[in-house]
């Protein structure tokens, strides 16, 4: 016990002293993930909407797919982006691999379909009587579509939650498409790695401690961002006799 | 009718299940609490040679081997931590402190290869005119071009600084100098992408697919030599038993034994033998 604790003790001294190789680390994390998870709202939010609203044959298998690559190995993610990127790969010519920019696609491709699935899900659980109240009042379908999603807010926001999560917290995918070079594609999490397998367990528990700071700040200002009433939010709809 | 149907399929998926269980523990569960585990640097393990001698002992004496692919460094920290019976390295400052520190018994080399430098095919350093490993590192270092070192204490990578201390240049921070942390295998792979200069053990690089934009940039004669060293981790040091040491002792006597050699001469890469036994 008293080893972990002496463990503990050394990662916080290691995080005040804000050595050089923690700091490029941890803005490296959040470069490549933050700017992953924004892409991946960026495209499954639309996604999300789209399968939740949209009418259209093989609805059902996109979600069903959609729902699939929620649960996608990172690793196999990373595998597939490598032989993609790889200079003897379809893309090879853009010199990607073992980028930071290869790996904030690889992350986008983790991030997207999980970030699509749950905007699905909270968007179709909202009452349809928001859109039969807009379009009664004039409202485009579009427009319609928009009250909805506003409606889905905080599912929405949480579907961002885990997408960020999801990729600040993997290594497979990082690892095998970055490289884990010192300075230049070394994350939190591959960083992690390293120290512990050379048996640095108190600077390997300082990155631990950064990841979960990390994921702690941005998401205080997202569980902000959902809204200050934490109950259920019902809304008043009347309806009009027919 | 349509219900029993689906219970059958339930069925026959829960017996599959268990079988592949039963597959799986099958090879471990009988060797577990038996086997050795060997720290290795990952230049023996990568070419695929250390599998095949492994392999071969296994059949031969019935103790398993756990091999645990690290860098030389590593390895003798987990020799020094009692988390391996036997270490596998090449680099030799360290092996004899390891020895002098009394955590292993004596310095057992038993296989050697050879040392190059590879590189981008344009070879824009002009490494090949070269007279030497340290002239070839210094033209690199001059012209600032790629290269990529392990970076992870292992006996490739402390040889590396070893010549870059002996040229007088630091390489560590340069914008040119990458270090991956990682072993001979991805370090390999990550110079290939990046077309840079790397130092290599000549049977990795040759044993490894995809590496098609490096070729051999310099090869020093007389040869760069690459030895590597067994060394039985003295467990009792650590309080733990002498169960695993007599194990161990029967895999180094292994590597050192005919059937050891015939082996190792009769691994081929691409055509030609690149291990030899060390005497």
């Amino acid at each position: 016990m008293k080893v972990i604790l002496d463990a503990f003790k050394e990662a916080f001294l290691l995080i005040i002293r804000l050595d050089k190789e923690f700091l490029s680390v941890f803005w490296l994390s959040i470069l490549v993930s933050g700017t992953a998870s924004v892409f991946g709202a960026l495209l499954g939010v639309p996604f999300g909407v789209i399968l939740s609203e949209g009418k259209f044959r093989g609805k059902r298998l996109l979600l069903t797919l959609t729902h699939a690559m929620m649960g996608l190995p990172p690793v196999v993610a990373g595998l597939i982006v490598l032989l993609i990127l790889m200079r003897n790969g379809p893309l090879g010519t853009l010199r990607l691999i073992y980028t930071p920019a290869g790996m904030i696609i690889v992350q986008t491709v983790l991030a997207f379909p999980l970030v699509a699935g749950l905007t699905h899900a909270a968007v179709s659980v909202v009452d349809p009587r928001y859109q039969i109240q807009a379009r009664g009042l004039g409202a485009s379908a579009f427009q319609a579509i928009v009250v909805k999603v506003k409606q889905a807010r905080r599912g929405v926001i949480a579907a961002f939650i885990a997408g960020f999560g999801r990729v600040l917290a993997e290594v497979g995918a990082v690892m095998i498409v970055g490289g884990n070079i010192r300075n230049q594609t070394r994350v939190l999490t591959t960083h992690l790695l390293l120290l512990a397998r050379q048996g640095k367990y108190e600077l390997a528990l300082a990155d631990g401690l950064l990841l979960v700071l990390l994921s702690v700040l941005v998401n205080v200002f997202l569980t902000r961002a959902q809204g200050k009433k934490v109950g259920l939010q019902t809304a008043r709809v009347r309806s009009y006799p027919s | 009718m349509r219900f029993s149907g689906v219970r059958l399929i339930h069925a026959l998926l829960a017996l599959l299940l268990v079988s592949l269980f039963y597959a799986g523990s099958g090879c471990s569960l009988h060797t577990h609490g038996k086997s050795i585990v060997v720290a290795t640097t990952s230049s023996l393990y990568d070419s695929g040679a250390l599998d095949r001698i492994i392999a071969a002992f296994e059949r031969l004496h019935k103790v398993s081997v756990k091999p645990i692919p690290t860098g030389s460094g590593e390895a003798l920290r987990l020799g020094r931590m009692g988390e391996a019976d036997l270490v596998i390295t090449h680099a030799p400052k360290e092996e004899e402190k390891f020895i002098k520190r009394g955590y292993g018994f004596s310095r057992i080399p038993f296989l050697k290869t050879e040392y190059v430098l590879v590189g981008p095919k344009d070879d824009p350093a002009d490494t090949a005119n070269a007279s030497s490993m340290e002239e070839a590192f210094s033209r690199i270092g001059r012209k600032g071009s790629l290269f990529v070192s392990r970076g992870d204490n292992s006996g490739t990578h402390l040889l590396e600084l070893d010549i870059w201390r002996a040229v007088g240049t630091k390489p560590a921070g340069k914008p040119w100098y990458m270090e991956t942390g990682q072993g001979m295998g991805e370090t390999l792979f990550i110079a290939n992408q990046k077309e840079a200069y790397c130092l290599a053990d000549l049977c990795t690089f040759l044993s490894l697919p995809h590496l098609e934009a490096l070729s051999v940039a310099f090869q020093p004669d007389p040869p760069l030599e690459c030895v590597y060293t067994a060394i039985v981790v003295d467990t009792r040091k650590l309080g733990r038993g002498e169960k695993n040491i007599r194990k161990a002792k029967r895999f180094a006597d292994f590597l050192l034994s005919s059937e050891c050699r015939k082996l190792v001469l009769e691994f081929k890469v691409k055509g030609m033998g690149l291990y030899m036994p060390f005497r």
